[in-house]
């Protein structure tokens, strides 16, 4: 009786880590990522914040434009509040600000922010070169950053029609 | 009979091994109580385990 009794404790020992393990796991804020950049959209989940990669990176041709969509999800019994920001980083000067969007998110519910970023608002003439920007997200202390590398257009300008004589 | 309690040990073995593994991988995704918890719950578990076969004359 004794020793079924350890066992039947070792049994729920582990049955109550499963339960930890899931209940724990789902339960938080989760934000994922979308980035749409020439017919590409990439889906950035919560998990790869969570590993050692700190950034993603995407790439666009100049004069295309790149689409962001930020999903909050709110794995929590209370409300969740905060500021969303993106800006445009180039080096450690801020090229630009996308917007701040507060978010009210109630539990088990979920919010999308967007924005756009124009390739010829950040450089305005077309480069000969590619050149790379970061968009960091802030979301309270979270901080999330894409670089963008956006390229140089890859096809020679059509010539100018000569008039026939 | 020996070499299927050296297979058996293996088996066992490799599935604490990749038990291990999947509980390092998903630890991550805890909070600060849940890992302190999930520890006290394993210590407990290998605890009662041990005692368990000690009962039984291991």
């Amino acid at each position: 009786m004794r020793k079924n009794l350890f066992l039947y404790l070792t049994l729920a020992c582990f049955f109550s880590l499963i339960v930890i393990f899931v209940v724990d796991g789902y339960l938080g804020v989760y934000d994922t990522l979308y980035v749409t950049s020439g017919e590409r959209e990439e889906e950035i989940e919560a998990d790869f914040w969570l590993r050692q990669e700190w950034s993603w990176e995407t790439g666009v041709n100049w004069g295309e434009n790149v689409f962001l969509e930020y999903e909050v999800a709110n794995h929590l019994f209370s409300d969740y509040n905060a500021d969303i920001t993106a800006s445009v980083w180039r080096g450690q000067e801020k090229i630009s600000d996308l917007g701040t969007q507060p978010v009210v998110i109630d539990p088990f519910d979920k919010a999308e922010v967007e924005w756009l970023v124009d390739s010829t608002e950040l450089l305005p003439d077309p480069p000969e070169q590619y050149y790379q920007y970061s968009i960091i997200i802030k979301r309270g202390e979270i901080e999330r950053k894409i670089i963008v590398n956006i390229h140089p257009i890859s096809y020679p300008p059509q010539p100018e029609l000569v008039p026939y004589r | 009979m020996k070499i299927e309690y050296i297979l058996f040990g293996f088996g066992i073995l490799l599935c604490l091994a990749g038990i291990g593994y999947l509980a390092a991988e998903y630890v991550k995704y805890l909070s600060e109580a849940g890992r302190l918890v999930s520890l006290l719950l394993t210590v407990g578990m290998f605890g009662f385990l041990g005692k368990y076969f000690e009962e039984l004359g291991w």
